[in-house]
């Protein structure tokens, strides 16, 4: 255990900070996928780099909380590790790479493979919360759009996006309509997971730290990606491409262009490295 | 009598803070305030299927007024009814406005510039309405599309293009599809055919009586043209300094005009 940093608050952040932030998070999960604006607080990682998700996972944790962080599948890049090693010093909590013994999980871009629980939280590091962005780019016109669920602009963009390329373009960041009421920014999760966001047993938290905006989406919530009847979000195809490393066919896959080789592993390298010990592992260990 | 469909009462829209005396004021400047009185106390009504036409010099406060009505400008005092709808429609919330100018209303504007995104394509203006009425089925967007295009005299194959590339009457054309993509009940054109040449401001106007025989539609024409006005409204009123100073059937206003005003303004028909 590496040793705690001494003359700072536990979780780094002041105690009233928290409160807001807490409060904050509460607003949010009441009114699923609006965003409500906060005080996003100075921290010693610059904005812009997760500093939203980090700002509600540290007013969320406790001494007894399991942390996972990380950063499009991958628990060993450079914006989650010091994401941990921050955090392990401020607190002195426990860290994992397993996705199914941690109580928190901080993630950037991705949601992992395996299924979460009701006793989890995810956390999403947002860099633009404003779905509507895209189409508008005036702070008071989104917000009256959204007072009014006046989407129509949001809708002629995928309108147009059919005319011009006979399907909608849009890779991550995919918007979805949050229980029949708001249009919210997923985050630039691929499409891969967007469906996971619907009907999930897991509280989603979502934290914009340069834009000052937290949103939520509740376990067991309706969350629909914008589609026509006669053009339908579909999902990135994988058809007839495995794991390099574990083999797996139901992954969310990383193509690595290895000088002629081009060959694809799992995103989600914890769960890779536990299928690579047993390719038979489910993905849902949830009864149903 | 016909139904009224839409009915207003004492509509007044000051520019500045305001006075006591400014609805009193002969001109649209407040000679006390030195407010702006662009439209002052303006009761009128809409009948079904009638086209009411509203003319007068510029600056005489023809489309404040019919900017009013569609929400665009938010007026000072007055009232306005729709029929079957108790409520006044100007203490409507901004959500019910919008619904109303969507579904029960459409607007042409002079300028192409003020009613279309040039941003988006002609069709995508279009559909923008149609997807306002939360339809999402892109084969039936691109029926009606079709539908609307054949009906306003649009060439389909520019049903993709972006409205700065369309000549001006087509643009005017995308702006009439847009108004009548929800068959609305009532339609407000603002000096429609304005800064058009006469060949395309003739085929625009045909069109117009002709969207009008068919669907029945009320429409409130605004227009300085007296050539206009004579074509294709059943009614006129005559607007001077924000107020109305004459109203009555398009003939007797244009034969046998009574306010000084109005005779001056049809002897100087060319």
């Amino acid at each position: 255990m590496t040793e705690m940093i001494k003359g700072y608050n536990f979780a780094f952040i002041d105690e009233y900070a928290k409160r807001e932030i807490r409060r904050k998070i509460l607003k949010a999960v009441s009114i699923p996928g609006y965003q409500v604006p906060f005080g996003s607080r100075e921290l010693p990682i610059a904005r812009g780099w997760g500093t939203g998700g980090l700002q509600i996972t540290l007013s969320l944790i406790g001494k007894e909380d399991i942390l996972k962080v990380i950063d499009q599948g991958c628990d060993d890049s450079v914006n989650a590790v010091n994401i941990k090693r921050f955090i392990k010093a401020t607190t002195g909590i426990s860290i994992t790479a397993d996705t199914l013994k941690a109580t928190i999980i901080q993630t950037r871009h991705r949601i992992p493979e395996e299924e979460l629980t009701e006793a989890q939280i995810l956390v999403f590091q947002v860099p633009y919360p404003e779905p509507l962005r895209l189409v508008e780019p005036q702070e008071a016109q989104t917000r009256r759009m959204h007072a009014e669920m006046d989407y129509a602009k949001i809708w002629v963009f995928l309108y147009e996006n059919i005319v011009k390329w006979k399907e909608i373009t849009i890779g991550a960041r995919y918007p979805v309509f949050v229980n029949g009421r708001y249009i919210m920014d997923p985050s630039p999760i691929p499409r891969y997971d967007v469906p996971r966001l619907n009907y999930a047993r897991t509280l989603y938290l979502f934290g914009a730290g340069r834009e000052k905006r937290i949103y939520a989406i509740p376990p067991f919530t309706e969350v629909k990606p914008l589609e026509f009847e006669d053009h339908r979000f579909r999902i990135e195809d994988f058809t007839a491409k495995s794991c390099a490393l574990c083999g797996s066919k139901d992954t969310f896959l990383d193509e690595i262009v290895d000088g002629d080789r081009r060959i694809f592993t799992c995103s989600d390298t914890s769960f890779c490295k536990k299928r690579r010990e047993d390719p038979n592992i489910p993905k849902s260990s949830v009864k149903k | 009598m016909r139904d009224w469909i839409l009915k207003v009462e004492n509509l007044t829209k000051i520019y500045g803070d305001g006075c006591p005396n400014c609805l009193k004021s002969e001109t649209n400047k407040c000679p006390f305030c030195r407010a702006t009185i662009a439209v002052n106390s303006v009761s009128l009504a809409l009948y079904s299927g009638e086209i009411l036409g509203i003319m007068g010099e510029s600056g005489s406060g023809k489309s404040t007024l019919v900017r009013s009505l569609y929400f665009d400008i938010s007026p000072t005092l007055g009232e306005a009814y729709l029929n079957g709808e108790e409520r006044n429609i100007f203490n409507f919330n901004s959500q019910e406005k919008r619904k109303l100018r969507n579904f029960n209303m459409g607007m042409v504007y002079q300028s192409p510039y003020r009613g279309l995104n040039f941003e988006i394509t002609a069709g995508g203006n279009v559909a923008e309405k149609l997807l306002m009425a939360n339809w999402r089925s892109y084969s039936n967007i691109r029926r009606r599309l079709i539908d609307l295009f054949e009906k306003t005299e649009l060439p389909l194959n520019r049903m993709d293009d972006f409205p700065a590339t369309l000549s001006g009457g087509m643009q005017q054309r995308i702006q009439i599809a847009k108004a009548l993509a929800n068959n609305p009940e009532i339609l407000f054109l603002d000096e429609p055919t304005s800064g058009l040449d006469l060949s395309v401001q003739a085929r625009l106007l045909d069109l117009i009586k002709k969207i009008q025989q068919e669907l029945k539609i009320s429409i409130i024409l605004v227009s300085h043209d007296l050539g206009v006005i004579r074509l294709l409204a059943d009614r006129v009123l005559v607007m001077r300094e924000g107020r109305i100073i004459e109203s009555g059937l398009t003939d007797q206003i244009l034969e046998d005009p009574q306010h000084p005003y109005t005779q001056l303004l049809v002897n100087s028909m060319l």
